[in-house]
């Protein structure tokens, strides 16, 4: 196996360090497994919302409730932290010191903060406006979609946390670097059901 | 809508041929541009990686943008602004396994390609079977 082939989905190592890019292939196909039994998690809670949208109940539906501006910042804000991330994996591919991984990831979780700080605040808007989960049928729907997402990137932004330290403490070496991918294909694995998130939730809902 | 179901069919036909068309294009066109691989040294690949996140974050925002748009200004009627902005989420989630997950129908490894397109599959039948069902069945409750 040449240290050139490409041997796992994601960015891949490899001529830039041989023997890590060797050890990734297994631990990033076990990752993908775990993204993909989450992919039919958020999937069949898609489907759930679907079923539920027009169950209102009398209570306040998509239309009253969702705010266009407030999903586009947020989709912005993700949007570019993925970018960002992309750049961090990129430090730490070809980059020659650390101090680089750790700027671009802390932009990465300050980003991801701000996503979910919005997100936080419109929850509140709605709750005060009576629409809690327990009001209808869709509003159980839409909760918990969307604060099943919100909390993979409140997982996600800890998880960044966690790899500064160790970055911090041990450097990058070969653990720290393929623990490093897997959050990449997690990150941007989120940032794809945010997608789909904001097209079916918000854009549907808002639609007249 | 109801009046004209035929020209609804054929708006989603159209809006789905437009975006399989696209991806198609989205998942062959770096093999054209990319240099040969086994010459690209450190450097270059770092630059082609760049430029490839680059493009797919262009990407990202000017299908977000177009999706946002066409909601905010009520640009065209409620039946086909929900197909185009499907395609277009459609086209942005395709475009960030190619850009940002390197994922496209050549370079992969063969095992990590068939585990998301058998997910794909799982999850198309879960989500399409659940939602014809319970329509259905809400259908014959009215």
């Amino acid at each position: 196996m040449s240290a050139n082939e490409v041997i796992h989905a994601g960015l891949n190592l490899g001529a830039t360090d041989p023997k890590t890019h060797e050890e990734a292939g297994s631990a990033i196909f076990g990752f993908w497994v775990f993204l993909m039994t989450d992919a039919v998690l958020f999937a069949l809670l898609f489907a759930n919302y679907g079923v539920l949208l027009s169950g209102t109940a009398g209570g306040p539906g998509p239309a009253a409730e969702f705010k266009l501006s407030s999903a586009f910042i947020e989709t912005l804000l993700l949007l570019t932290s993925s970018f960002n991330f992309g750049m961090a994996s990129l430090a730490m591919k070809h980059g020659s010191q650390p101090r680089l991984l750790q700027v671009w990831l802390l932009t990465t979780l300050l980003l991801g903060a701000g996503f979910l700080g919005m997100e936080l605040h419109d929850f509140a808007t709605m709750l005060s406006d009576g629409a809690a989960p327990s009001r209808s049928g869709f509003l159980s729907a839409f909760f918990a979609l969307v604060s099943t997402h919100g909390l993979h990137v409140f997982a996600g932004c800890i998880w960044i946390i966690v790899m500064m330290v160790q970055i911090a403490v041990f450097g990058t070496d070969a653990r720290v670097k393929i623990n490093v991918l897997r959050l990449g294909l997690f990150w941007h694995f989120l940032d794809i059901i945010w997608v789909a998130i904001f097209s079916v939730v918000y854009l549907q809902g808002l639609i007249r | 809508m109801s009046d004209r179901p035929r020209a609804h069919v054929l708006r989603w036909v159209l809006a789905f041929v437009a975006a399989v068309a696209a991806a198609a294009w989205l998942m062959a066109e770096p093999h054209e541009l990319a240099p040969v691989r086994a010459a690209a040294t450190g450097r270059a690949e770092h630059r082609r990686e760049r430029r490839s996140y680059i493009i797919g974050f262009v990407f990202a925002v000017l299908l977000t943008c177009a999706a946002f748009a066409i909601v905010a200004w009520r640009l065209m009627a409620p039946g086909t602004a929900l197909a185009i902005v499907f395609a277009l989420g459609l086209l942005q989630i395709i475009a960030h396994f190619r850009f940002f997950l390197h994922i496209d129908l050549r370079k992969s490894a063969r095992e990590d390609l068939q585990l998301i397109l058998f997910s794909s599959l799982i999850t198309l039948l879960m989500v399409g079977g659940t939602l014809v069902i319970l329509f259905n069945l809400r259908h014959r409750m009215m």
